[in-house]
């Protein structure tokens, strides 16, 4: 008897195998290989799964499940939240204790010393360039004269 | 989905789920793991499932996690006895068989015996074997997913070697 018809579906001889629980290792594998990628026979084995041979559990597993889901929903929103909340923490205490205004002093003196140091610096190269040029089209114009006298 | 609602479809399907899980694997606390595992991942995708198809959508997860299960319970059994892994020659298919079949000169007895070879094997074997096509081009064409055809022509191959080997 096999497993597959010509097609490469179940037959009806690997369905009573598993359900009869006659199947042995590699027949389960390959059977529940098939079944993990053909819509057509997962509906067939289903369909064959009537209340009558449905196993009672012991136990229901809705408890553990939901507790399960609720453990791994606290981890996710931990590690998503986690650091949004620490670093609002930081924010609100570098702010109360005035970091945040010792460092934007530092930073606005930073910038007006930087620009006093600098501005001297700026005005002789900034008027060293300005004569340069005009000293080039005065050079232009005179040689212009000159030549006009020749 | 609220708790309520998810609670209700456990305990609607937890016996088929568990029964699914149970005829494959034939333990009954490892049925019971895979059970709640399949609820779980039910819970994490469950956006992606129409209520209404929900029964087989469930039974899919199943199947595939007591698939997964037996895999790895074969993979750790063919370690240990053959020091060979079905997942790693899975990967990388080594042309052993050919190889046996050109020293053996027994191409004809070769081809009829993949001809003859049941499924699921058949279709991967002659279309690997004989016409040379790649796993991907099969996979497309027998609509199979690609590891599933990887599977099954590592096991076909093994099958060849058996076969060459008691024909000498």
């Amino acid at each position: 008897m096999d497993l597959f018809n010509s097609e490469g579906h179940l037959t009806d001889y690997a369905f009573d195998l598993i359900i009869n629980e006659k199947a042995n290792e590699m027949e389960r594998l390959e059977i529940s290989e098939h079944l993990s990628f053909c819509d057509e026979c997962l509906l067939a084995y289903t369909e064959r799964l009537s209340d009558d041979i449905l196993i009672d559990i012991e136990e229901s597993v809705s408890d553990s499940v939901i507790s399960k889901i609720k453990m791994r929903i606290k981890r996710i929103f931990v590690n998503k939240y986690g650091t949004v909340a620490v670093a609002a923490c930081f924010a609100l205490i570098f702010w109360t204790t005035g970091t945040f205004s010792y460092f934007n002093n530092k930073v606005e003196n930073f910038t007006k010393n930087a620009v006093v140091e600098n501005a001297d610096r700026f005005y002789y190269k900034n008027t060293n360039f300005i004569e340069r040029i005009s000293d080039s089209v005065r050079r232009i114009f005179v040689f212009d004269k000159i030549g006009d006298e020749y | 989905m609220k708790e309520r609602e998810f609670r209700s479809i456990i305990e609607k399907y937890e016996k088929l789920i568990f029964t699914i899980c149970f005829q494959f694997v034939k333990d009954y606390q490892e049925a019971q793991n895979l059970t709640q595992e399949t609820f779980i991942s039910a819970y994490t995708h469950i956006d992606s499932c129409n209520i209404e198809t929900i029964k087989p959508w469930l039974s899919r997860i199943a199947t595939n996690k007591a698939k997964d299960y037996l895999k790895s319970a074969y993979n750790r059994r063919v370690v240990l006895g053959n020091d060979d892994s079905e997942e790693v020659s899975a990967v990388s298919i080594l042309p052993l068989p050919e190889t046996l079949v050109l020293a053996k000169e027994g191409v004809e007895n070769i081809k009829e015996y993949i001809l003859n070879m049941k499924e699921p094997y058949y279709k991967v074997s002659v279309m690997y074997f004989l016409e040379e096509k790649s796993i991907d081009e099969i996979s497309t064409i027998l609509k199979r997913p690609k590891k599933t055809v990887q599977t099954q022509i590592f096991r076909a191959k093994n099958i060849l070697k058996e076969y060459i080997d008691k024909e000498g």
